[in-house]
């Protein structure tokens, strides 16, 4: 038998728990529906819980969307990152539209990615990733 | 685009209100509650976030693991008891959690007025409840007849 720690498995990884975080998020999340856990319906349908879901439910939801948000910041972020690294899925994969919705100071701001390949393949690979800027929400 | 909760922040939101202090639930705990309310959408397999009402049944199944050992109160209670927890923590946490992340977005508004809502709703209720300890069992009567 072969027995690996986790940072053998995931060497980029800093530490443990690092390692330990991308190995639920790679390999065991997209399994969780295999899981049969515990019901809770029961609970979640009782009337009293409901009468306390909704007396709590707009401090919850913004709660919720502050982290929600945080979530989605950092995965566009990782996306991002994603995408510098082959310039051709920044100006091909971004959506139909060519248009590419990025958080500027929390704010979402729709950037134009109308620059085809032709033109992009003009600049630089330092430059000719970094999207036109036609609207800012201010 | 509809908003959903990533692991990583989910971990970030308990350890914001100290649900992952091993006082009230572990991290193999969390971890476990977060896999049992994720659930699969439009047929595909791959399931990593959780929408708001996951998150709701999360904060349930929170309720449920942590007091479920020490407490035979119901499970309103238990969710009220899990709230009071937060409402503790809340005050002095959120706070930090601003300065920490030294967040400028206009979405850390949602937290601070997320948190004031929060306290306004829980200490309105919890007054109205005669402030008492939720997670204690109703005292069973003695009586022999």
């Amino acid at each position: 038998m072969c027995v690996f720690t986790l940072t053998q498995v995931f060497p980029d990884e800093v530490d443990v728990d690092d390692a330990f975080q991308r190995l639920l998020i790679d390999h065991i999340l997209p399994l969780a529906s295999r899981r049969c856990p515990d019901d809770v319906d029961v609970f979640l349908e009782d009337p009293d819980v409901l009468a306390i879901a909704d007396y709590y439910k707009d401090a919850l939801t913004q709660i919720f969307q502050f982290y929600a948000t945080n979530s989605t910041i950092k995965h566009r972020k990782m996306e991002g990152a994603n995408n510098k690294v082959g310039m051709h899925g920044v100006l091909s994969g971004n959506g139909d539209d060519g248009r590419l919705t990025v958080l500027a100071l929390g704010r979402v701001a729709p950037l134009d990615l109308s620059t085809n390949e032709s033109q992009a393949s003009e600049h630089n690979e330092a430059s000719a990733w970094v999207p036109r800027v036609s609207q800012v929400c201010v | 685009m509809k908003q959903a909760l990533g692991y990583p922040e989910f971990l970030k939101f308990a350890s914001d209100f100290d649900l992952s202090s091993s006082v009230i639930l572990s991290t193999l705990e969390l971890g476990d509650i977060y896999l049992s309310s994720v659930k699969a959408h439009d047929g595909h397999d791959t399931v990593r976030k959780l929408t708001f009402s996951e998150f709701w049944e999360a904060l349930v199944r929170c309720a449920l693991v942590a007091y479920s050992k020490i407490s035979d109160a119901t499970i309103v209670d238990k969710i009220r008891g899990l709230f009071l927890y937060m409402w503790r923590t809340l005050n002095r946490n959120v706070a930090k959690v601003m300065v920490g992340r030294r967040n400028i977005s206009t979405y850390a508004g949602d937290l601070l007025s997320g948190a004031m809502l929060f306290n306004k709703r829980f200490t309105a209720q919890w007054a109205a409840d005669g402030y008492r300890c939720v997670l204690r069992a109703k005292p069973q009567c003695l009586c022999p007849l």
